[in-house]
C-alpha cells in the first residue's frame, strides 16, 4: 500500500516534482487513480515511509495538498489520517 | 567452422539499415528458401533477427570471430516441435496489437513543461494497463527516454519486462550522441519502423 498526495492544482503537483527530483527523494508523478477521482489531475505517489519527510517538504515550501490517501490499486482508497 | 547455408547475403561493412534491406530484398526475391545473412556488429545481428522472426522465419545465430552468421528458415520448412513457455504466454496474454510512435519526449503542444509531466504520468498508466502495447518505437528527441538516466527508465523497463517491445531509432540517437547510452530495448531502424507504420495498429504521440 503507498500514499498518494492529491493537489487542489497541477502548480503544486509539478512544484513538489521539482523539489523531490531535486532532492533525490523517490516518488512518482502520476495521474490521480480512477478510484479516487474521476477528474484528471497529478498526483504524487510514495512509499509510506516517506510521508513524513514529504510533508516537512510540502509545508516547507507552501505546497498545499488537497487530500492525502492510503493507496492501493483496485481498492477503496482510505484517508490518511493527519493530512489535515 | 562454415556457418553458411542457402542465399548468402553478405552485409559485412554494413551499418543498420543496409543489411536488413538487402535481406528483405532476398526473401521478396526468393521466398521459402534458406538464406544466410552475415554481420559484423551486434545492432544489425539484432535488428535482422527481428526481421526474420517479424517474417516467420526461424532464425538461428552463429558467431566466427567478430562475425555473425544469422541462418533465416522459412516457417513452413521449420519442422522442429515448439515447446511453448507457460509464463511466456501468461506474460503476453497482457500485450495488444497496438504500435506506439513515440515522436518526442514530451506529450501534447503548447507547453512542452507540461508536457514532460504528462508523458511521466502517461507512462505510468500503460505500466499499469490491462492491455499494454506490442510495440513502442522512438523516434527524433523521444530517443532521449530509453537513455541511461532518463526519468523514464523504471516504468519502460516494466513494460519490456511485461513483453513490450522497445525499440529506437538509431539515427536519432546517433544525432543526438547517445547511441552508446541505451538503458532499454533495442536500437531499430527507419526500414523496420516504416514496414510497422504500413502493417500494423500505430498511434503516433
Amino acid at each position: 500500500m503507498d500514499i498518494v498526495i492529491v493537489f487542489t492544482s497541477y502548480y503544486f503537483a509539478d512544484k513538489l516534482d521539482k523539489i523531490l527530483t531535486a532532492q533525490g527523494i523517490a516518488f512518482k508523478l502520476i495521474a490521480v487513480p480512477p478510484e479516487i477521482s474521476d477528474a484528471c489531475g497529478m498526483a504524487i505517489r510514495i512509499q509510506p515511509s516517506l510521508i513524513d519527510t514529504v510533508k516537512a517538504i510540502m509545508k516547507d515550501n507552501h505546497i498545499s495538498p488537497s487530500h492525502i490517501y492510503w493507496y492501493t490499486r483496485g481498492e477503496e482508497p482510505i484517508v490518511y489520517k493527519g493530512s489535515q | 567452422m562454415n556457418s553458411t547455408k542457402g542465399i548468402i547475403v553478405d552485409v559485412r561493412g554494413s551499418l543498420c539499415p543496409k543489411p536488413v534491406i538487402e535481406t528483405k530484398q532476398v526473401v521478396d526475391k526468393a521466398p521459402g528458401e534458406v538464406i544466410t545473412t552475415i554481420v559484423d556488429n551486434e545492432v544489425s545481428r539484432d535488428n535482422v533477427e527481428k526481421f526474420g522472426v517479424s517474417k516467420g522465419y526461424s532464425v538461428t545465430i552463429a558467431q566466427e570471430g567478430k562475425d555473425f552468421y544469422l541462418t533465416l528458415v522459412p516457417g513452413d520448412m521449420n519442422h522442429n516441435d515448439v515447446t511453448v513457455n507457460i509464463d511466456t504466454l501468461q506474460e503476453s496474454a497482457h500485450v495488444g496489437n497496438r504500435v506506439l510512435l513515440m515522436t518526442k519526449d514530451y506529450l501534447g503542444e503548447g507547453s512542452e513543461e507540461l508536457g514532460r509531466n504528462l508523458m511521466k504520468t502517461f507512462w505510468t498508466c500503460v505500466v499499469e494497463a490491462d492491455v499494454k502495447p506490442k510495440t513502442i518505437y522512438f523516434i527524433n528527441s523521444a530517443v532521449k527516454m530509453v537513455v541511461t538516466d532518463s526519468v523514464h527508465l523504471d516504468n519502460l523497463k516494466e513494460l519490456a519486462k511485461a513483453g513490450v517491445d522497445i525499440a529506437a531509432c538509431g539515427i536519432c540517437l546517433d544525432y543526438y550522441g547517445v547511441k552508446d547510452q541505451v538503458d532499454v530495448g533495442t536500437i531499430t531502424n527507419l526500414y523496420a519502423i516504416t514496414d510497422s507504420l504500413m502493417n500494423e495498429a500505430v498511434v503516433k504521440l
